[in-house]
């Protein structure tokens, strides 16, 4: 496992595997599937193009959606695939990407 | 009355945090569906310059940030043509959709909250 800080964020995301995502999952009890990889290189997309992560949850859902549509877009469907108190960042965390800056 | 804000943003990236912070602050109103939009003027047109690297100083790509701001909601990115040219700023990066102006206060009435940090 490469090194992480405090919150359990990969400190270089390149250092990111998929393996490393399912061992980060499996803390916090979700085991990866289709529907979570979609939304992990998605996300690992956004990062590599805008250099950031969604920076707010409302930010995430509008990337989801812009993607994948509204069925999978809202707030509800991303919540049950990656729950915890925000799942933009459990799932950034996953992702191997930083913490959200800014995540409102 | 709906509030509206601009924020201004008049120096060169890298050199000091107060374009991230208006950055921050815009994502932040765009996130409660405020209505907002960025102006880049003097050295802050910079900010959209193409084949930014800066990586070696360990920092992000500023106009890579930029281009998600459409996708959050960010109205328009306006920047004026005089900085623009004084600038010799032929070429921004792609992926951004710039509108030039000619007259900052033409812009700068169109909004309640004009932001200068």
């Amino acid at each position: 496992m490469p090194s992480r800080n405090n919150e359990g964020f990969l400190k270089d995301p390149m250092l990111w595997s998929p393996a490393v995502a399912e061992q980060i999952a499996s803390e916090s009890d979700i085991a990866l599937t289709e529907a979570h990889w979609e939304v992990i290189h998605m996300l690992r997309d956004f990062y590599a193009e805008h250099e950031m992560a969604p920076p707010a949850a409302r930010f995430f859902v509008k990337a989801v959606k812009q993607e994948f549509g509204d069925e999978k877009g809202n707030s509800i469907y991303l919540m049950q695939l990656f729950p915890g108190t925000s799942a933009v960042k459990v799932a950034c965390r996953i992702a191997g990407l930083p913490r959200p800056t800014n995540c409102l | 009355m709906t509030r509206r804000y601009l924020f201004v943003i008049d120096r060169a990236p890298y050199g000091d945090w107060s374009g991230r912070e208006a950055l921050d602050m815009a994502f932040s109103a765009a996130a409660f569906d405020q209505p907002v939009a960025l102006l880049f003027t003097g050295a802050g047109v910079q900010w959209l310059r193409d084949q930014q690297q800066p990586a070696a100083i360990e920092q992000k790509t500023v106009s890579r940030n930029l281009s998600a701001a459409s996708l959050f909601g960010i109205e328009a990115l306006y920047a004026d043509q005089a900085s623009l040219d004084r600038f010799k700023l032929a070429q921004s990066e792609p992926s951004l959709e710039i509108s030039t102006i000619g007259s900052i206060r033409e812009v700068e009435n169109q909004f309640t909250d004009v932001v200068r940090l």
